[in-house]
């Protein structure tokens, strides 16, 4: 622990009163404005983190504490406790669920407001092994110190450099920003990134939507631009669409199965294995290998979101496809484990 | 659920880092242990404390056959009489003059039974096991009764039928000395009423069980029916 500490402070010399590391690389995304931030954390200091979100953001409460969130994290072996690197932590309920699992966690995110209520988190959970670092994940510099590292919902959003409060995000018009790396260049930049900071033989966990998911093809819009279809056709057809509708460039690429195996190998991993998880990454109900064996072990689940009779329709189309079809690229998300 | 590349389940593994999760998973690992101690049939497993706030439990599958999967009373007569038995292999151990004995607090045909073979009955899932909480019988009584929740209760006919099979099971436990004199006259509302002060074992899934769903009327009925049969065992035996 020690020894971790020590190189934090070598790469991040600044630490402030709340005990964050800086780097001086600010940023902002989140799913509230910094409005609605700044009010979350007046809540917090005075009822905690639980009552707060219950009180100022309900609808996230799952989103931070559920625990079926973890679920991505059993896809590794917890019995040698390691150093990981949450990439993009957020409300950090990842950095949350290693700590726990006794691992020492570096959790990495460019918006103070998340880190400041993550810490309040890691107070109220009595967690010592947790360490924040506010910096860029793209332009980290950890070096061979992690035995895992977690980019889960993160690389879709690593080629939006502006920064984003989700709602707007979604939103007509919008910061315009020139970008003159393409995205999928700044995504394997990034994944590369996160491959340095690995020692041999770490593991990355990655957790990203599935471009393929047949609801994209049925009319259910991008999760992170909010438009149709534009997840799958082709990119240069989707930046028309987002530059007309949003204008805006299309930037939060998401991919295919294989497209995601290609991307990691080519940042350098190796020994990928690769699932499918349903209904969503979230909050999986079943994580399934990638292959037909996986399909085999495909079998009704329960989702406590599935109300109206559209998502019950599409949750048959979904049984339909995977179960008698046995389809496996349309299905929701797609999660991988991989060696460095 | 871990498979090998052929498709066969390996273990099952559970996992938590919440307090609730960790407590039932450290509860259901004190049950396994309870059960083994008493069992023929053992449940191999492994336990992963690194911390105190997680715990993962991964249990050895077994070679199990399929049981149907029809939840109904008349469907699982046998399977139910197995279980009753192999209840009483296991709790007939702890029979020592004591007001209150083991809980597995789910005890079902619907989940949480395997079968080696028709014989061989294996109970998992013990995340509300508590080693003295219920009188003898409460569990057997659960999984005997729950079953008729799932049958047509309009069926007079199947109905009688399947009290008939409750009756003979509660003889069988009674002879056994594997049920309590709380569960003589009135079965089903003597354990509903158990369970509802001692909601505690069950935390928020108390709702869940299907024998509390039955409404007043149906179980009354159930237990005036059971009440009527015994006594004319008893007179037949007489």
């Amino acid at each position: 622990m020690n020894n971790l500490k020590k190189k934090l402070a070598g790469l991040y010399p600044t630490k402030d009163h709340a005990g964050i590391y800086k780097s001086g690389r600010e940023g902002y995304w989140s799913n509230l404005s910094k409005k609605e931030n700044k009010e979350f954390l007046a809540v917090i200091s005075s009822q905690g983190a639980r009552q707060a979100v219950q009180a100022v953001i309900p609808k996230y409460e799952d989103m931070i504490f559920s625990e079926k969130r973890e679920a991505v994290l059993e896809l590794l072996d917890h019995s040698t406790p390691g150093v990981c690197i949450d990439y993009g932590c957020m409300w950090g309920v990842l950095s949350i669920g290693m700590a726990k699992r006794g691992h020492q966690v570096v959790s990495v995110d460019q918006t103070y407001f998340s880190l400041n209520f993550l810490k309040s988190r890691i107070e109220e959970e009595d967690l010592e092994n947790i360490h924040l670092v506010q910096d860029d994940i793209k332009l980290t510099n950890f070096n061979n110190i992690a035995d895992y590292s977690l980019v889960n919902g993160v690389l879709e959003w690593v080629p939006v450099t502006q920064e984003v409060d989700v709602n707007k995000y979604y939103q007509k018009g919008g910061d315009v920003d020139s970008y003159i790396t393409p995205p999928r260049k700044m995504q394997l930049d990034f994944l590369k990134n996160v491959r340095d900071g690995l020692k041999e033989k770490g593991k990355l966990v990655l957790s990203i939507e599935n471009r393929n998911f047949y609801q994209y093809y049925m009319g259910r819009k991008d999760p992170h631009e909010n438009l149709l279809f534009t997840t799958f056709l082709p990119r240069a057809i989707s930046n028309i669409i987002s530059r007309i509708f949003h204008k805006k460039e299309y930037r939060s690429h998401i991919y295919s199965f294989r497209g995601m195996k290609k991307l990691v190998k080519e940042a350098g991993f190796s020994e990928i294995e690769v699932f499918m998880a349903f209904p969503d990454y979230h909050f999986p109900e079943i994580i399934l290998p990638y292959s037909k064996a996986g399909l085999n072990l495909y079998d009704k689940y329960p989702n406590k979101n599935r109300i109206t009779k559209k998502q019950k329709i599409s949750y048959y189309i979904e049984y339909f496809l995977t179960k008698y079809l046995r389809i496996k690229a349309l299905s929701p998300a797609i999660m991988i484990v991989a060696k460095k | 659920m871990t498979y090998n590349c052929s498709n066969i389940l390996m273990s099952i593994a559970k996992s938590s880092s919440h307090k609730e999760g960790v407590k039932d998973i450290n509860s259901e690992v004190q049950g396994l242990d309870w059960y083994n101690e008493r069992s023929s049939n053992k449940l191999s497993y492994e336990v992963c404390r690194v911390s105190e706030s997680y715990i993962s439990l991964r249990i050895k599958a077994l070679d199990k056959i399929e049981i149907p999967g029809m939840c109904s009373y008349s469907n699982y007569k046998d399977l139910i009489f197995s279980v009753v038995r192999h209840y009483c292999e296991v709790w007939n151990k702890e029979v020592d003059g004591k007001n209150v004995c083991a809980l597995h607090g789910d005890l079902s045909l619907v989940g949480n039974i395997l079968f080696v073979d028709l014989n061989s009955p294996v109970f998992i899932d013990w995340e509300h096991f508590d080693k003295n909480a219920a009188p003898i019988g409460f569990d057997a009584l659960n999984c005997i009764l729950e079953l008729l929740y799932y049958e047509d209760l309009n069926d007079i006919n199947l109905l009688h039928s399947n009290l008939r099979h409750v009756s003979q099971m509660m003889s069988f436990l009674d002879s056994k000395k594997c049920l309590d004199k709380v569960f003589y006259n009135s079965p089903l509302l003597s354990m509903t009423d158990f369970m509802r002060k001692n909601s505690h074992l069950w935390g928020s899934q108390i709702d869940k069980f299907p024998v509390l769903k039955f409404s007043k009327d149906q179980a009354m009925n159930i237990d005036n029916y059971l009440n009527k049969i015994s006594s004319l065992v008893e007179g037949e035996k007489c």
